[in-house]
């Protein structure tokens, strides 16, 4: 079975909030999230041949766990769970764990994150994750290549990983 | 653990969705869910439909095109490896033909024209040899004929 760029295109519109939100319920990243969610995509219109045909968004959630499931498993990961206690304090604070997930996510959060990068991954960072500019619009823009602004995204998600694991976690 | 997290149907309970939703599960228990909704179609089912819309999280809006962008590289670069494959391939068939064609017999038995060459003209050196040998010649002579006149 062959799917074509549009189509999937908008399967991608249609299923790619859910899909980022089962990766951040797995990883507690967000930007680990969307890293894996991309390849959630990217592996379902690669393997789009195996799909059965019957429920497409099971099918995407089961990827997306499997990616996920691989990236809790990968040893270059360091586990820091909270522990018990550790989590009745945060209990403590008048916050269900609901409001603290969803406060953790917010985009003031992720603003602060990208805030903290250094230029030029900071403009790159700030205008994708937070002002909704997509890359080529950036491009068009500021006149800098589009395989240029996609490295610096490229980098500047790989330090904001890191300091998403150091801050909130 | 596991008999919160699964039913006795080998289901997942409502709890350990709610925990995934929530966020207060630990990575041991996240990777016994993720294991169980990889091999099992209705908890994927169950996990997908169990957000609200306004439970889920934004997107950038370049997410999308970003997806596009790396689907475009994944096919440019199969692209590039199929006609790599190819000239490779084509390569091997003219090497192969080569060899088993009669191509390289004609080459190896073409009368090649050789090149004429002067043996180095070595009579001069022939004439001071021979007078040499003559010299030394003549005076072994003459030892011989002095030592048999001192025998005398």
């Amino acid at each position: 079975m062959v799917i074509h760029k549009e189509q999937f295109a908008s399967y991608i519109k249609q299923y790619e909030r859910l899909i980022i939100t089962i990766c951040l319920s797995f990883t507690k990243n967000y930007f680990d999230a969307e890293d894996l969610a991309q390849q959630t995509f990217l592996s379902a219109y690669t393997n789009f041949g195996k799909f059965d045909g019957v429920n497409f968004k099971a099918w995407l959630t089961t990827i997306a766990t499997n990616k996920c499931k691989d990236f809790l498993k990968s040893p270059s990961r360091a586990i820091n769970n909270l522990s018990h206690e550790e989590l009745e304090v945060l209990k403590d604070s008048g916050e269900t764990p609901e409001d603290l997930v969803l406060q953790k996510h917010s985009r003031q959060k992720i603003y602060m994150l990208c805030e903290k990068l250094k230029e030029p991954y900071k403009t790159v960072s700030v205008n994708y994750f937070c002002e909704d500019i997509k890359l080529s619009e950036m491009a068009s823009e500021t006149g800098q290549s589009l395989k240029t602004l996609q490295t610096h995204l490229y980098r500047a998600k790989k330090l904001l990983k890191v300091l998403w694991k150091e801050e909130c976690m | 653990m596991s008999h919160i997290l699964f039913k006795e149907n080998g289901h997942l309970t409502e709890r350990s969705i709610n925990g995934l939703k929530e966020g207060y599960l630990n990575d041991n228990e996240l990777i016994l869910i993720s294991e169980h909704i990889c091999n099992c179609e209705f908890c994927a089912v169950q996990l997908g439909d169990s957000f609200n819309n306004n439970e889920l999280t934004d997107v950038p809006s370049g997410f999308e095109q970003e997806i596009m962008f790396k689907i475009k590289n994944i096919k440019q670069s199969k692209t590039q490896f199929m006609f790599y494959s190819l000239r490779v391939a084509m390569a091997a068939s003219i090497a192969l033909i080569f060899v088993f064609s009669n191509g390289l017999n004609f080459v190896a038995n073409t009368n090649m024209k050789t090149l004429n060459v002067n043996p180095i003209n070595l009579s001069t050196i022939n004439t001071i040899n021979n007078n040499l040998n003559n010299f030394s010649q003549k005076i072994i002579n003459m030892e011989v004929f002095n030592n048999a006149k001192r025998k005398k």
